[in-house]
């Protein structure tokens, strides 16, 4: 019965120690890969951010998420699961932490009627369509 | 007409395969199967004599042979009913092998034929991890969105730059000309439109750490992408030269805001 056990540990631990030395990850490529998938997509971030870091009028910061979310919910109807989920999960973040407190302290500044409110609630109909969930 | 499984039972019962009564012998002579079945029955016969025989000094024959003797006749009162198995111990062991051995074998094809890792990378490859890059960068964009000081703006914008910076000398070697373009090209943006306008905002004797820090950082990333740049195919040498000459002259600038100068 030994001989079995033997027979049975010594292969198991083979295919281990052979999948353990095969199982290394290409990150150089995996990063040139991912660079180029989503290079827009940073471009996109990179200026919303720039538009972040200089635009004191809170209706234009707000507006200018327009371009992220528009391109970030296209790539989400052409993404696979593992990507909607990154996505999602970006996409929550930058408008619950970034855009909804600019949006909520625009409103607050504005008196009813004020024709900037119209651009807020465009920005607000885009978030409503948005699939964050 | 007798089924075959009657016949050999018939068989069985005589003592040798090779007189068969013309009753069973009619059959066997029809039938195939059963022509097989007693060939075989008869090399086991043939063979029986030749089963080496190991050698005793006859003790055990002769306690077998007293057993007997003092048994008493045989009685119906003296039977009893076995309750266990009725299959030999040694029987048993060779099921138990048997078992062991299956779960064995179906363990090492299971093994054997689950996915290798180089079938695991190609899924991963295809598949593609989240990208790190791209979490950093929405990370620095909300820090950007609630930053409420000149200072706070400055630090997101030197980290946007710094991360700009340090894919393109990584990717360098391996990107394409157009991925180190638009590297170079957001980080040119971000360097003349945000980081050093904003930079140049602060106080420098308040905030001299800070500048200085900056500075510093810019000098050591203008070197390195210097550096780099002499190392790597043309396609990639030339965003990396941008990225030097932007660093240096953004560390230039600050250097002469450290000074004293506008």
């Amino acid at each position: 019965m030994n001989r079995y056990f033997l027979v049975l540990i010594v292969g198991l631990v083979s295919v281990l120690l052979g999948n353990a030395q095969q199982s290394r990850a290409l990150p150089i490529a995996q990063a040139v890969r991912l660079l180029e998938r989503n290079s827009l997509l940073i471009e996109t971030i990179v200026t919303n951010s720039l538009s972040l870091a200089v635009e004191k009028d809170l209706i234009l910061r707000s507006e200018s998420y327009r371009p992220v979310l528009v391109q970030m919910q296209n790539e989400l109807l052409s993404s696979d699961k593992d990507r909607q989920k990154e996505l999602k999960g970006l996409l929550q973040k930058l408008v619950e932490e970034g855009l909804t407190p600019s949006m909520k302290a625009a409103r607050e500044k504005l008196s009813p009627g004020h024709p900037d409110l119209i651009k807020l609630n465009a920005m607000q109909q885009l978030i409503d369509g948005l699939e964050l969930k | 007409v007798k089924r075959c499984s009657t016949i050999r039972e018939e068989l069985l019962k005589l003592p040798v395969p090779h007189r068969l009564p013309e009753s069973l012998a009619s059959h066997v002579r029809a039938c195939e199967s059963c022509q097989r079945f007693v060939e075989g029955w008869a090399r086991i016969e043939q063979s029986i004599p030749s089963i080496p025989v190991p050698r005793t000094r006859g003790e055990a024959k002769a306690k077998l042979l007293d057993k007997i003797a003092t048994t008493p006749p045989f009685s119906s009162q003296s039977i009893t009913i076995p309750v266990g198995p009725l299959v030999p111990k040694k029987w048993i062991w060779a099921d138990q092998y048997q078992l062991i051995g299956s779960i064995a074998a179906a363990i090492l094809l299971l093994a054997y034929f689950w996915p290798r890792p180089e079938d695991q990378n190609l899924a991963k490859v295809n598949r593609l991890p989240a990208d790190p890059m791209l979490e950093e960068l929405v990370g620095m964009n909300v820090a950007l969105a609630q930053a409420k000081t000149t200072e706070k703006r400055v630090e997101q914008l030197a980290g946007i730059t710094d991360k700009l910076q340090s894919q393109a000398r990584t990717l360098a070697k391996v990107s394409s000309p157009d991925a180190m373009d638009r590297l170079a090209r957001m980080y040119e943006q971000v360097m003349q439109r945000g980081l050093l306008p904003q930079a140049t905002e602060l106080d420098p004797i308040t905030k001299r750490n800070m500048l200085d820090q900056l500075s510093q950082r810019l000098a050591t990333e203008s070197q390195a992408a210097e550096k780099l740049a002499n190392e790597v195919p043309a396609g990639s040498s030339r965003p990396l030269r941008t990225i030097a000459k932007l660093a240096r002259e953004g560390n230039l600038a600050l250097q002469q805001r450290l000074q004293g100068n506008p």
